[in-house]
């Protein structure tokens, strides 16, 4: 039963998982999110952005560019088909 | 002379462009309301922290510069700038904060930046052998606090020929305690009053020549057994089925986006 126990306080610097070498990994997906968006929001909305919402907007974006590739896959296919000589050998 | 105006002017420009910041970032969003484990009980009943809750606005990429910041890694201050930067109630200063209540800040700020479930490791007692689980941060309980405090948010206690008021340190307070003499220094941090007498230099010479060893472990025991705080002992699933209580570290690594 020892005093110090006073300052009860059990987290350790590494709580939230950061070092300093993750700043660079940080601002790398930071640009990336801005980059996606190409022009639609700047680069002070993101970074004031609440953590929750920049989730829900990476989480948007990505399964736009998925169902957008989806469409493209599609796409191709269906010309292929019409017209097989372009088809690759 | 020229340098050192430049430099107070520099530090004003700094200073009312974070004031701006905040002040920008508190209209923006709502806030959370955070219960502190100490129920406010433990502040003067002039501070805000008083009323037993803070409100702290939600974690952004700032806030991810200051805790990726070498500099307050280094110094060890990363969670007290964390705070300065989150929370938005008016007139707290973050050493006037005790880091009972400041833990229970920091794993709100993580609940609602990364989620609630947090990754541990814990050793299941059946087999001995360390097991990664997830605990649901939400989930943790606060420890029970039944002390009554007065207006200035000291207690009491009293036991045998004596009579104390004591407090539950601040931050601020706990950055002068000297490690070689903790148990002294934290003793007289937290003792206000002793048989009616506040005078500083007497209470310091009590505890130092007259208080006995024995009432003053008891008075530990006692702060122990009443302090506030999170109750970090949590029943985990074993490898064979079983369940079992522990208590774990708050240091692991986190997934980003």
């Amino acid at each position: 039963m020892e005093a110090p126990s006073l300052l009860d306080f059990n987290l350790e610097q590494t709580f939230f998982g950061f070092k300093p070498k993750h700043r660079v990994q940080l601002h790398d997906k930071l640009f990336d999110l801005l980059w996606a968006g190409e022009g639609r929001f700047d680069w002070d909305t993101i970074y004031n952005l609440p953590l929750p919402i920049r989730r829900f907007w990476v989480t948007k974006i990505n399964k736009e560019r998925e169902e957008q590739a989806e469409r493209a896959q599609a796409a191709l296919e269906k010309a292929q088909a019409r017209n097989p000589r372009t088809k690759k050998p | 002379m020229n340098n050192v105006t430049s430099t107070i002017q520099d530090r004003s420009i700094i200073e009312l462009a974070k004031q701006n910041y905040e002040k920008q970032q508190r209209n923006k969003f709502p806030s959370i309301v955070v219960d502190l484990p100490s129920k406010g009980l433990i502040y003067p009943e002039s501070s805000p922290l008083r009323s037993g809750t803070i409100e702290m606005r939600y974690m952004t990429a700032y806030d991810e510069d200051i805790l990726t910041n070498s500099t307050y890694i280094k110094n060890g201050i990363i969670f007290d700038k964390l705070l300065e930067s989150l929370i938005t109630t008016s007139n707290i200063n973050v050493d006037d904060i005790s880091p009972i209540d400041r833990e229970a800040l920091i794993i709100s700020a993580r609940i609602h930046g990364y989620g609630n479930m947090y990754p541990v490791t814990v050793t299941d007692p059946s087999t001995d052998k360390q097991i990664d689980k997830e605990i649901d941060l939400s989930k943790l309980k606060f420890r029970e606090f039944n002390l009554q405090s007065d207006e200035n948010g000291e207690f009491d206690y009293v036991a045998d020929s004596i009579s104390l008021k004591f407090r539950f340190l601040t931050i601020g307070l706990t950055k002068n305690i000297d490690p070689e003499r903790a148990i002294s220094d934290l003793m007289l941090a937290s003792i206000q009053e002793i048989n009616g007498n506040r005078d500083k230099n007497y209470i310091a010479d009590y505890l130092k020549y007259e208080m006995r060893a024995g009432i003053a472990k008891q008075f530990r025991a006692y702060l122990n057994d009443n302090m506030p705080g999170i109750d970090f002992s949590i029943e985990i699933e074993g490898e064979n089925g079983g369940t079992f209580t522990a208590g774990f570290q708050l240091g692991t690594d986190l997934f980003w986006f």
